[in-house]
């Protein structure tokens, strides 16, 4: 193309062929104009390149729009030898563009140097040009030979490597990279097609104008992406982004949104290395960082209070605040050019970090105070135990001592002194009962004694006579069908006789207490006890469950420590079951004592008449 | 069939005075008043009693020791120890009368050569109930060896 528009400049070109070449021109200086202005934002060698390359470009192409009048004069042959030594360098900064991303090493631009000087030199020591359809002398066809192969050495050269440097990273760096890469074969095919023939038809040169118009857009595009065009290209990244996400939504420690993010990051944005920083600058997770880029990036953070996405280093160290923390990174040099596009991207990603280390920062404050909630409940409990467990001594031994006095004493107490002795015992008895409850609920849920499958029906008809023989007034019912029940059969055991003679205790008049059951469709058990006392005040039902409550002043004619109820309520919940109270079920007055237990708790069924039968028999 | 020894001597290793009045009571209320009962309130005062040392030269062997766990200066466990490594002393039948409900304690006693292990009852009447028969075990059915 360029060949060609140069030699062929003086000749008469045709209208169409002129158009082309005016295209290509505005092309050419619209990218250089692009260049420029990418230049005053981000000044890099490879810009710099970049934009000298264009401007040969332009330079030459405005020579064949402008249209040079071609005679022998020394003027004419120097103005030839310029554009065409200028022509020489274009694949030259090619290369060296090529060298500034690091993608192209010494050696080769050495080659591309060597090559472009000999070019050079050749073409200032030419004699003169031949003319359009002339034959070719000897030293033309070498000069055309050495100028096709030095544009062909560095174009393959600069084009395999910037195709490799693609190679592996984010996909708007893979396409830029790939994109540059088939722009300058495209170039030099033009190139290539405007040099094979000497005097070349009007529609090859159009052709051979349009396929470099093409190489040159395509050079543009690449190296300034339109935000069009990145969107487009970063689709796949974007699928990236949504996993990352998601890891994160899944992330329960800062450690893992680190873990997660800071990988996705590189990825995302062809970085070099990034990394996530706790408020302070501690360092969560860091990949890829140089120590420099690092060391920069801290004390950047450390400087204060900057909101949002700042850049904080010449060749491209970002650091981007959070509430909770920092994200740093380290621009790739395949992508040094961050766009609005980039900027949106790493905001969004840094508010999905920053909701992930929220959330963390919750979980783990949550856990920890669950933590410390159950140490403290468990520190609880050991003490309830071993205070329990050492009160029963001296109770024991005070207990004793009584016994004694009243044994082999009696004659010895006068007046009011034996009464006096029956209160201390009655109290100390009370309090020994008291202490052995209490011990008994603190071992519920500490020291299980095995689960095995234990028929409610058989153990509840067996409580229901030994509460008989207390209670012989009172009719107990037991009947219908109960479950075998999975749990301890020492639970099941105080967990009936508690519930059984807490009703036989507070039935009244024509005292009847009821035991029966019902199966759930979802598969679990509802026990049902009930009397026909006064019943509960619907305000005081919870209160009965809780340790100490006696709802009746403590020396009502009822006896009991009121531990009763708590100790079921823990036998219940230990088996992940409920425990209520409730209103009269079948008579006008009374209480009735609801548990629901799940179906992983509940083994079958069976019948209490026939199980009366086995335990009687 | 008494094949016990017509006086029985029990040594009570309790540092609890109380429940040492209390055991000693439960015994004698058992096995009638032909009983010999002695009382050490620590390890190291078993260990002098039944090697006959310091303020008990005069010491006779006890026919059955009733053994706490929680003492002073020595506890049960390592009384049962050196009363393992030596060919005499474990040749005396050792009742473990503890507080302790640990399952280590347990397996630990017996793995010592205890010869039974009863918890306390936590009761006045529990404790009493089974001291009495565990006295009447011990002195009644089983047969005790005549001591060294």
């Amino acid at each position: 193309m360029m060949l060609s528009a140069s030699a062929q400049a003086v000749a008469q070109p045709t209208a169409l062929l002129h158009v082309t070449q005016v295209i290509d021109f505005v092309v050419l200086t619209a990218a250089v104009v692009v260049l420029a202005r990418q230049l005053r934002v981000r000044d890099t060698v490879a810009t710099r390149w970049a934009l000298t390359m264009f401007a040969l470009f332009a330079a030459i192409v405005s020579s064949a729009v402008v249209g040079v009048t071609k005679d022998d004069s020394i003027g004419t042959h120097i103005y030839i030898v310029v554009l065409i030594s200028l022509l020489a360098v274009i694949p030259y900064s090619l290369v060296r563009f090529a060298g500034a991303l690091k993608v192209l090493g010494r050696r080769s631009i050495h080659v591309a140097t060597g090559l472009t000087v000999a070019l050079v030199v050749f073409t200032l020591a030419l004699p003169s040009f031949p003319e359009p359809g002339e034959k070719r002398p000897w030293y033309i066809t070498a000069w055309v030979i050495l100028f096709v192969v030095g544009w062909t050495v560095q174009s393959v050269m600069s084009a395999v490597a910037l195709w490799r440097a693609g190679t592996g990273q984010p996909s708007v760096v893979r396409h830029r990279m790939r994109v540059l890469s088939l722009g300058s074969v495209v170039i030099a095919i033009s190139l290539l097609g405007s040099a094979g023939s000497t005097n070349p038809s009007v529609t090859a040169q159009v052709i051979t104008t349009l396929i470099g118009v093409a190489g040159v857009l395509m050079t543009v595009l690449a190296f300034v992406v339109p935000n069009w065009l990145r969107s487009a290209w970063r689709a796949a990244d974007l699928v990236e982004l949504g996993k990352a996400e998601r890891r994160l939504m899944t992330a329960v420690s800062e450690q893992d949104v680190a873990e997660a993010i800071v990988p996705a990051i590189i990825k995302l944005f062809g970085a070099r290395g990034a990394g996530l920083l706790r408020q302070d600058g501690a360092v969560l997770e860091i990949r890829g960082l140089s120590d420099e880029a690092l060391t920069a990036l801290r004390q950047a953070v450390h400087a204060g209070p900057q909101d949002g996405f700042v850049e904080v280093l010449d060749n491209g160290g970002f650091t981007c605040r959070l509430s909770q923390g920092w994200i740093v990174l380290e621009a790739g040099v395949f992508a040094p050019l961050f766009g609005a596009a980039e900027l949106s991207m790493l905001d969004r990603v840094g508010s999905f970090v920053d909701l992930a280390l929220q959330r963390c920062r919750l979980f783990e404050q949550e856990a920890l105070s669950r933590h410390a909630a159950e140490a403290a409940n468990q520190e609880l409990q050991t003490l309830v135990y071993s205070v329990s467990h050492d009160l029963r001594n001296p109770i024991i031994s005070v207990l004793g001592y009584l016994d004694v006095l009243k044994q082999e004493h009696a004659d010895e107490l006068h007046g009011e002194a034996p009464h006096y002795l029956e209160r201390i015992s009655v109290n100390a008895m009370y309090m020994q009962n008291l202490i052995q409850d209490l011990l008994e609920l603190s071992r519920i849920g500490r020291s299980e004694p095995a689960p095995q499958a234990v028929e409610i029906a058989a153990l509840a008809e067996s409580v229901a006579q030994e509460v008989r023989v207390m209670h012989p007034d009172c009719e107990i019912v037991v009947r219908g069908r109960f479950p075998v029940l999975w749990m301890s059969e020492l639970r099941a055991r105080q967990l009936f006789t508690n519930l059984i003679d807490n009703a036989a205790k507070h039935s009244s008049g024509e005292s009847r207490v009821q035991v029966h059951a019902v199966e759930g469709e979802d598969g679990t058990a509802t026990i049902l006890i009930g009397d026909n006392g006064k019943g509960i005040p619907e305000q005081y039902r919870d209160k009965a469950f809780e340790v100490f409550e006696r709802l009746e002043a403590a020396r009502s004619d009822i006896p009991g420590t009121g531990m009763g109820l708590p100790i079921c309520k823990r036998i219940v919940e230990s088996l992940q079951g409920t425990i209520t109270i409730g209103g009269p079920s079948d008579s006008p007055t009374g209480a009735t004592v609801k548990i629901i237990l799940p179906r992983d708790v509940v083994r079958s069924w069976s019948d209490a008449q026939q199980s009366v039968k086995e335990t009687v028999g | 069939m008494n094949p016990t020894p017509t006086r029985a001597r029990v040594l009570l290793a309790e540092d609890n005075e109380d429940h040492a009045f209390f055991t000693t009571r439960a015994f004698k209320d058992a096995h009638g008043s032909d009983i010999d009962m002695e009382t050490v309130k620590d390890g190291e005062q078993l260990l002098d009693y039944l090697r006959q040392q310091g303020s008990y030269v005069d010491a006779p062997r006890p026919h059955l020791i009733v053994l706490d766990l929680k003492m002073p200066k020595k506890g049960g466990l390592e009384v049962l120890q050196e009363m393992l490594d030596n060919d005499d002393l474990r040749r005396i039948p050792v009742v473990v009368l503890s507080s302790s409900e640990r399952p280590e304690d347990i397996s630990a006693s017996y793995a010592r050569g205890a010869n039974s292990y009863v918890t306390k009852p936590a009761t006045l009447s529990g404790l009493r109930e089974g001291v009495e028969a565990m006295a009447r075990y011990w002195m009644d059915i089983a047969s005790l060896p005549e001591p060294a």
